[in-house]
């Protein structure tokens, strides 16, 4: 459909992103539960940080084929083989190709006010995913925000600000150093 | 002290002696924080709030996106855990219904004694040299209180690791709040 198509577009777009992000987790009477604030980047293919700063200290950090999970303040390190087909985040959604997006979704355009935006609803083609429905709005083709509905109304919403796209991003910045005295615990796939 | 008393009123600058006599007292409190599980098999963190109300408490073991893994509250006579999936079990001893529905092997009776950095009658235990307890053993595991902080005023622990055998525990203190006025 020409929604994927035009949802694929922004996407390729954007082969280097950098944000703020603030997460924040409602339920259904709209009351806040949960909120979290930090950076995200990534650096197509798949080398991305995605580092929460508030309210507790964790750096996820993927160099496109191992993912580092770095809890500051439990100083316990995870390893992790990165799982590239993890549905709901704004890595897979930048990443998934039509092919890929369209065996995950259906992806529809939704009529949005102003010429520099454009929403897309995205609505999980298979079950066990955590969210019924995801809202995903981009302006002047910068990835905005990412909604997600539970069955329940919970729901998950992640806004971007300060947002740069296809900056320069060296692939130093996507390789995890382990720091001294942490837990390490390696859960690779031998 | 400090210029205005935080709404639950707790003493400020308390000698090490004057803090153990407060918390003795005190058994009504909430921790909110992080906690860390490793075993040989999975390592996982999440969020966790613990809330003591007298000989009730209350254990949230919760995760990123507020999704609760399990919920433990106990009652002098009974423990009830409901899960992730709405299953709800009933025990009489919290220790044992979280090990057997969870797999997590957390010493919930000795630590809603010692969390707060009060060593009584723990069989095993050495102080750092400004008197606070700063390791405590107890059947095959050690507690190490790694970091006090100032909560309002009141000196508590801020990062304790809890080793056993077969399993890591880790906890990292976001809030403390002492006699919360529930």
């Amino acid at each position: 459909a020409d929604d994927m198509q035009s949802f694929v577009e922004l996407t390729n777009g954007i082969k280097t992103y950098q944000a703020t992000f603030e997460q924040k987790i409602t339920d259904q009477f709209g009351t806040v539960k949960d909120s979290s604030k930090g950076r995200f980047l990534i650096k197509k293919p798949y080398q991305f940080t995605w580092e929460t700063l508030e309210p507790y200290q964790q750096l996820i950090v993927s160099n496109g084929e191992e993912l580092w999970t770095f809890d500051r303040d439990l100083d316990q390190v995870n390893i992790q083989t990165l799982n590239k087909a993890v549905g709901n985040t704004p890595v897979f959604l930048l990443e998934a190709d039509s092919d890929t997006l369209a065996k995950t979704f259906s992806v529809k355009q939704l009529v949005s006010g102003s010429e520099q935006a454009a929403a897309f609803e995205l609505l999980p083609k298979e079950q066990g995913y955590s969210f019924e429905r995801m809202i995903v709005q981009f302006k002047e083709q910068q990835l905005v925000e990412l909604l997600l509905q539970d069955t329940l109304g919970q729901k998950t919403i992640v806004s971007f600000s300060e947002v740069l796209v296809n900056q320069e991003l060296s692939d130093q910045q996507f390789n995890f150093v382990i720091p001294d005295d942490v837990d390490v615990v390696d859960s690779r796939e031998q | 002290c400090s210029l205005f008393q935080s709404n639950n009123s707790v003493p400020q600058d308390l000698t090490v002696e004057q803090r153990a006599a407060y918390l003795k007292r005190t058994d009504h409190w909430r921790m909110v924080g992080r906690i860390g599980i490793i075993t040989p098999k999975e390592s996982n963190t999440a969020n966790i709030e613990w809330h003591r109300k007298g000989s009730e408490s209350e254990l949230r073991i919760y995760g990123f996106v507020g999704n609760t893994y399990a919920l433990l509250t106990t009652t002098p006579t009974q423990s009830k855990i409901s899960l992730s999936d709405d299953e709800v079990y009933y025990g009489t001893d919290p220790e044992q219904l979280l090990w057997q529905t969870t797999g997590w092997q957390i010493p919930v009776n000795a630590l809603t004694q010692w969390i707060l950095g009060l060593p009584d009658n723990a069989p095993s235990v050495s102080f750092d040299n400004s008197g606070l307890v700063n390791q405590l053993a107890f059947d095959d595991w050690l507690m190490n209180f790694q970091k006090y902080e100032s909560f309002s005023g009141l000196t508590m622990p801020k990062k304790i690791k809890i080793t056993h055998p077969d399993i890591t525990l880790k906890f990292s203190v976001r809030t403390w709040e002492m006699n919360p006025d529930d």
